[in-house]
């Protein structure tokens, strides 16, 4: 296996790694030098840091469409029915105005791609491989094949959803929930004919490729530390993402069981959720022939709410716990202070998670539903607040008396915090039912998710990605278009969502495509061309991240293990690291937040550090 | 590294830059969105070999007449005729009278419902013009003529000499406001055509989604009105438009104003005119190989006098609607199902649920069945299922009756038979009424046939209160 | 630098309040409330506003203040320390006692809006007399009010599109109905939003208390044409109301001769 094995061998934790799979590592003196072809090494690679990179890469080119997808939407709501700039080309007959089928399409489309192929993918498949096995001291996850088939499974639902914006009819067009009867009959919408089903495959395909992920994260979590890392020693993204991990493995099967049902009502017409005598489009659903008597179809609209927000609530935290875990590991590094309230957060988290479980009626609240179930749903609802809460202030408290230095990463995170905060209280609105009324399907719920979602986890993204770059490629971002970046992404993000809470509270509806024939919403067009402007420019300073990060990959600053001088794992491997990741023995004999300690001269101590 | 970060960051700035004045440009009023109206495809059709059917220079021509009749969609606008201008009528200007460059096609009570209506419409500009709040005053795009006024009002009073006066003048601008044929066409642009199509072909970008397919206006023949198979009234227009047309894709507009909406019906009135004209011209050549101005000239005041004389077919009741009894219902009943007087069932089927065995063919070969009929634009049309109770032409009795009477335009159902008197129309409406209705409806004695039937409303809810 | 960047942080919690002190001025705030409960959920939406403003001020101040303070160049260590149990104490109990207070201030007004017990009974509308019957179909809004015999379902009901009419001052209940897809009945003046669900019959209530014509908006997704969705709400006097139905009614039975135009 390993020709040149010295007595310290690296693969002492790695019994199980065949020799052949993986890159050979290039800044290894000692390991076999029989080199894999460019397929092997970079497409079809069992190597947990490639596959990280596949994720990574392949969200950021998904952000860029679901980014021009916003835009256009922008566009719409601040100059409605006006040409629309490159996209007029496909609508002649308008003059270049978009149709309303075409919004509806692209509201959905944005809402699916951001969720389900940007931020999903980035944070547990591009973080959660990447970091995992290294910030554990693990050579490779513990099934480097499913890996593998994890990464290559979202082939097909990149397939898939990209192959509905070609069909008959246009992308599918229900709203990311896809709330039947809309999306289940085909006459109901235009986007309901095939685009629909293309949805739902894709949909399907990247569960099975999250559940893939989830399983390996978990096993590789709890069976692959390094000796003497006892969970309570784990960083905080690690526990991040293990929670994580249990949601996914436990909603998902929830979601893929609607999805297929969904299906099934498609193209078997099983009624799982279409109601007796609809008459849609001049289509009575469950009838095959003309003139035929309703069949008794019997299904109920609100089975697939609920079986929707049983995973797709708990999605949501899917979305913000790894979030917090890297803000965490990055406020804690680069203020130099070990975590405040290490324990008190694995608890917030596991806490968020397992009330995660027991609040998705809060999206039904005007549904229909029971109003007594609303009211227990409330409380639940009203209760995951605090969790967060505690995050927030330990959070504060790791910053208090820090020695903090502002580089990227770290006035990314600090924007996590600062913009969480106004996602997290929004959040108590849309909590209280009788609030929740009014709010319901209002343009605050659309500030919320977008402070919680894309100020929130996204920025905590880019951190993530200034923090751990050096362990990636072995460089540097350029600093000083870090913070470029980093200022106007700031600004331009606050200024275009923070109005949409006050739309809101004007009543505005999410999802209109020309909301200002209706005299009550008249006058909040200026409001909408302000946000739509600062929307532009704020996509529009994303050149520089893109500039830095492609600049950076091949010319940037080398570095060697540890330039941040962090204190866990990860940066005990070399930059980037190897096959195999780390080319020492490890153990641990601290958690990984050792710093300023007044037992040492330096002010941080390594997890592998013996006193 | 340093200089190289400086490269970076001032190409990075130049693209920001760049980008981001493009952006800003987007901040002033877009460019007019360009559509054209273009020829019908039956004109426009070839024969197998790639021949077109009408020499391509006869098309030029009939365009070019078209243009010179209707205009563009950015200046739409309908020629005047000699003697049109000698008697000072203009049907360009339907609000104001005959005799005054307008058509006077309203009275003196309409306007005024116009006006009312405007003030409702109108209801926010006008509260700020009351608190001289003019700077709050805010007009849709798609009233550019409006914009216009309201700037140039604004532009010929200093803010500090704006008096009760203007404050009069302002209102006034509002309230008896009636749209130009080019503002009603940016509004037909942004809510009508990606249905309806720029030539009001129905074939907009959105119709090949809807059932039943958009109205085409272009051959002058619309189902739902008042006057039977003949061209439509302006107030059937407007009823389409301001009630909508249930149980298909046509909403209620009733959100505009109702100057809107008949400025509206002004131009489905020319797009429907233009349409006539391009069909009356084709045929002429058709028959005469070849185009004249006389030609031109003729079709034009043709098609004109057919929407001139719409009124005059127009279909009332006279005296008072019979109500519903249990003899009439079952009256109604027994002539449904008559094959030799009123015959609906052949195509209703004997249930109303539009399955009658005329309406349908069996394909010999596959045996498949396939809807008989097609209507006037070619596509199959299968009949109503009177138990969902929706009537798009309108569920009051009179609509029924008129239905009934006339038929319907465009379709195979037929005109009554003469032999049907009103009474036994009024039977038959008051039967179908019932259909779809919960079955103690009219309160009768529990003797005839309807008493049976659950209907497709009331299934599955809850059960019937007494 | 440091500056800047707390500056930036600063400028949140200050740009951010002070948008909300002049929504009104731009007037992006609360549509005029003229429903009986509207103004309990306005009351309850600025009460969670004043508790979210002070938690969102204090904390987005203290992340400025430690983000200028400890980003100071500085010689020594930063402080060690893992966390304090007292503290976490405090900010567990205190934020759990204010959410448990939010939860519970909002009930009785959720219960009294829509648990059907305390439906109106006694006027002259309730679940089993309801106004009319509120269709949703793609696109438009269809109102049923019962003809002459009070009961909905019958040949002598009159319909009509887009304006739902009701008194003003009256506990109005009616029923909302889905022909098609999931549709809701939202009128942003009454605070008031219920889905429409096809199978469901679902009763709502309101008592508008100010005369006028209000917005009815589709709050969702009911396919290409939701923007188009519109209609309206005409509250009028009990007589006009009264007037309206007649003329409504003799609309309904015209035999066609007013439309001569």
């Amino acid at each position: 296996m390993n020709p040149v094995a010295t007595p310290a061998a690296p693969h002492v934790h790695a019994p199980h790694v065949q020799p052949g799979e993986g890159e050979p590592g290039t800044v290894r003196e000692h390991h076999d030098h029989h080199e894999l072809g460019f397929l092997r090494k970079y497409v079809f690679s069992v190597d947990h840091k490639v596959i990280g990179l596949q994720f990574l890469f392949s969200g950021l080119v998904f952000l860029v469409l679901g980014g021009l997808m916003a835009m256009a939407i922008r566009y719409q709501l601040a100059w409605p029915w006006q040409p629309m700039p490159g996209l007029a080309w496909m609508f002649p007959a308008t003059g270049g105005a978009i149709t309303p089928e075409f919004y509806t399409m692209l509201f959905t489309m944005h809402g699916t791609i951001m969720i389900f192929f940007v931020m999903i993918p980035l944070l547990t498949g591009a973080f959660g491989n990447f970091l995992i096995p290294l910030m554990i001291g693990a050579p490779d996850m513990a099934f480097p094949k499913l890996n593998m088939l994890g990464y290559w499974t979202m082939i097909p639902a990149f397939f898939f959803i990209l192959l509905g914006f070609f069909v008959e009819g246009g992308h599918a067009a229900g709203g990311w929930t896809s709330y039947p009867p809309l999306s289940t009959i085909e006459s109901a919408a235009p986007g309901s004919l095939s685009g629909q089903t293309c949805w739902l495959m894709g949909l399907t395909w990247v569960g099975v490729s999250s559940m893939m992920g989830a399983v390996n994260y978990v096993t590789t979590i709890v069976k692959m530390r390094a000796p003497g890392l006892t969970m309570m020693r784990l960083p905080l993204s690690i526990w991040g993402l293990m929670i994580t991990s249990l949601l996914q493995l436990f909603a998902l099967p929830v979601l893929t069981a609607a999805s297929i049902m969904q299906l099934l009502d498609r193209v078997l017409n099983t009624g799982f959720f279409t109601p007796t005598n609809l008459l849609v489009n001049n289509v009575t659903p469950d009838s095959f022939a003309y003139g035929a008597e309703a069949a008794a179809a019997g299904g109920q609209p609100l089975l697939w709410q609920h079986l929707f927000w049983f995973y797709s609530h708990p999605a949501v935290y899917i979305l913000v716990l790894p979030a917090m875990g890297f803000t965490s590991d990055i406020l804690a590094v680069h203020a130099r202070k070990p975590i405040f309230g290490y324990k008190p957060m694995v608890y917030s988290m596991s806490a968020i998670a397992g009330l995660g479980f027991i609040v998705w009626g809060h999206h039904m609240f005007t549904s229909g539903m029971n109003p007594a179930l609303g009211m227990t749903f409330m409380v639940s609802t009203v209760m995951i607040a605090l969790p967060s809460a505690i995050k927030v202030f330990n959070w504060l408290g790791t910053l208090w008396g820090g020695r903090i230095h502002l580089r990227t990463p770290m006035l990314f995170a600090c924007a996590f915090v600062s913009m969480f905060i106004i996602g997290g209280l929004s959040g108590i609105w849309m909590a209280a039912t009788p609030v929740d009324i009014y709010i319901h399907d209002t343009y605050i719920v659309v500030a919320h998710f977008h402070y919680v979602v894309f100020a929130g986890s996204l920025f905590a993204i880019f951190a993530a990605i200034y923090h751990w770059f050096p362990k990636m490629f072995g460089r540097l971002m350029n600093e000083t278009m870090g913070k470029i970046h980093f200022v106007g992404s700031f600004i331009f993000t606050n200024t275009t969502f923070y109005m949409m809470h006050q739309l809101g509270v004007a009543g505005l509806m999410r999802r209109t495509a020309d909301p200002y024939a209706y005299d009550v919403y008249q006058q909040l067009q200026p409001i909408n061309e302000f946000i739509t402007l600062s929307a532009f420019c704020m996509f529009a300073w994303q050149i520089f991240f893109v500039a830095n990060f492609f600049h950076s990959m091949f010319w940037g600053k080398r570095v060697g293990r540890n330039p941040w001088n962090a204190a866990s794992l990860e940066w005990d491997a070399p930059s980037p690291p190897g096959h195999g990741n780390f080319d020492r023995e490890l153990k641990v004999y601290r958690g990984p937040y050792e710093f300023s300690s007044p037992e040492v001269a330096e002010d941080y101590i390594p997890q592998t550090r013996a006193l | 590294m340093r200089s190289e970060s400086r490269s970076l960051l001032v190409a990075a700035l130049c693209i920001v830059g760049a980008s981001w004045s493009c952006q800003l440009d987007t901040d002033r009023p877009a460019a007019r969105p360009v559509i054209h109206y273009s020829l019908s495809e039956a004109t426009r059709a070839t024969s197998p070999e790639g021949e077109p059917l009408v020499p391509l220079d006869v098309q030029a021509n009939v365009a070019g007449s078209l243009e010179m009749l209707f205009g563009t969609p950015a200046h739409p606008q309908f020629m005047l005729l000699d003697e049109w201008k000698e008697s000072g009528f203009d049907l360009n200007w339907p609000q104001y009278p005959k005799g005054d460059q307008g058509s006077g096609e309203f009275s003196e009570s309409d306007l005024a419902s116009l006006a009312t209506d405007n003030a409702r419409y109108f209801r926010t500009p006008l509260m700020h013009i009351e608190a001289g709040e003019y700077e709050r005053v805010a007009i849709h795009s798609w009233s550019p003529d409006l914009q216009r006024a309201w700037a140039a009002l604004l532009a010929e009073t200093a803010p500090e000499l704006r008096n009760d006066e203007f404050k009069a003048k302002a209102k006034a601008l509002f309230v008896d406001y009636y749209p130009t044929l080019a503002s009603s066409a940016e509004l037909y642009r942004q809510h009508c055509l990606h249905c309806h199509g720029p030539e009001g072909g129905g074939d907009g970008p959105t119709a090949r989604f809807l059932n039943p397919l958009p109205r085409d206006y272009r051959q002058g023949t619309f189902k739902f009105t008042a006057v039977g198979k003949g061209t439509p009234r302006r107030a059937d227009l407007f009823r389409i438009l301001d009630e909508g047309v249930t149980g298909t894709a046509m909403p209620s507009f009733r959100r505009f104003s109702k100057a809107q909406l008949n400025g509206l019906v002004d131009y489905v009135r020319l797009l429907s005119m233009r349409g006539m004209v391009e069909r009356s011209l084709v045929a002429t050549f058709a028959e005469e190989e070849a185009l004249t101005s006389g030609d031109v000239v003729a079709a034009y005041s043709d098609v004109w006098s057919k929407w001139e004389k719409a009124a005059e077919k127009l279909l009332v009741f006279e005296g008072e609607v019979p109500h519903p009894t249990p003899e009439s219902i079952a009256r109604g009943r027994e002539l449904f199902l008559d094959a030799k007087s009123a015959n609906c069932f052949s195509c209703h089927g004997p249930e109303g649920r539009g399955n009658g065995a005329s309406a349908f063919v069996t394909d010999p070969q596959s045996g498949e069945v396939k809807p008989a009929y097609k209507d006037d634009w070619g596509h199959d049309i299968i009949p109503r299922n009177l138990r969902y109770g929706i009537f798009r032409g309108g569920r009051r009795p009179i609509d029924l009756f008129r239905r009934i009477k006339n038929g319907i335009a465009g379709t195979p159902m037929p005109e009554a038979p003469s032999s049907l008197t009103a009474d036994d129309i009024w039977a038959l409406v008051h039967y179908v009424g019932t259909l779809s209705e919960r079955p103690q409806l009219v309160h009768a004695p529990a003797h005839d046939a309807h008493d049976s039937h659950s209907t497709p409303e009331t299934h599955g809810s809850e059960p019937a209160k007494h | 630098m440091r500056l800047l960047f707390s500056l930036m942080l600063l400028a949140v919690p200050i740009l951010g309040v002070w948008t909300f002190l002049k929504a009104d001025e731009w007037h992006t705030w609360f549509p005029q409330n003229v429903s009986s409960f509207g103004g309990e959920i306005d009351g309850l939406f600025n009460l969670i506003l004043y508790m979210v403003a002070f938690t969102f001020v204090v904390t987005e101040v203290c992340l400025a203040w430690f983000v200028f303070k400890y980003s100071a160049k500085r010689s020594d260590k930063g402080a060690f320390t893992h966390g304090s149990h007292k503290l976490e104490m405090i900010w567990t109990a205190i934020p759990a006692v204010a959410l448990l207070f939010i939860a519970f201030s909002q009930m009785e007004t959720w219960a009294k809006i829509k648990f059907q017990k305390n439906f109106p009974k006694d006027g002259a509308y309730s679940v089993e007399h309801p106004i009319a019957e509120v269709w949703a179909s793609q696109f438009d809004w269809r109102f049923r009010y019962p003809g002459d015999d009070g009961v909905l379902g019958t040949v002598d009901d009159l319909e009509t599109s887009f304006e739902f009419v009701v008194p003003v001052d009256t506990d109005v209940v009616f029923k909302l109905r889905s022909r098609d897809v999931i549709h809701s009945f939202f009128v942003p003046e009454f605070r008031l939003k219920q889905d429409a669900l096809p199978g469901h019959t679902i009763p709502v209530w309101f008592r508008a208390t100010k005369t006028g014509v209000y917005d009815l908006v589709c709050a969702e997704l009911c396919g290409w044409g939701h923007y188009k969705m519109a209609g309206s709400v005409r509250v009028v006097s009990a007589e006009e109301f009264k007037t309206r139905m007649a003329a409504l009614k003799a609309e309904w039975f015209s035999n066609g001769k007013e439309e001569g135009q």
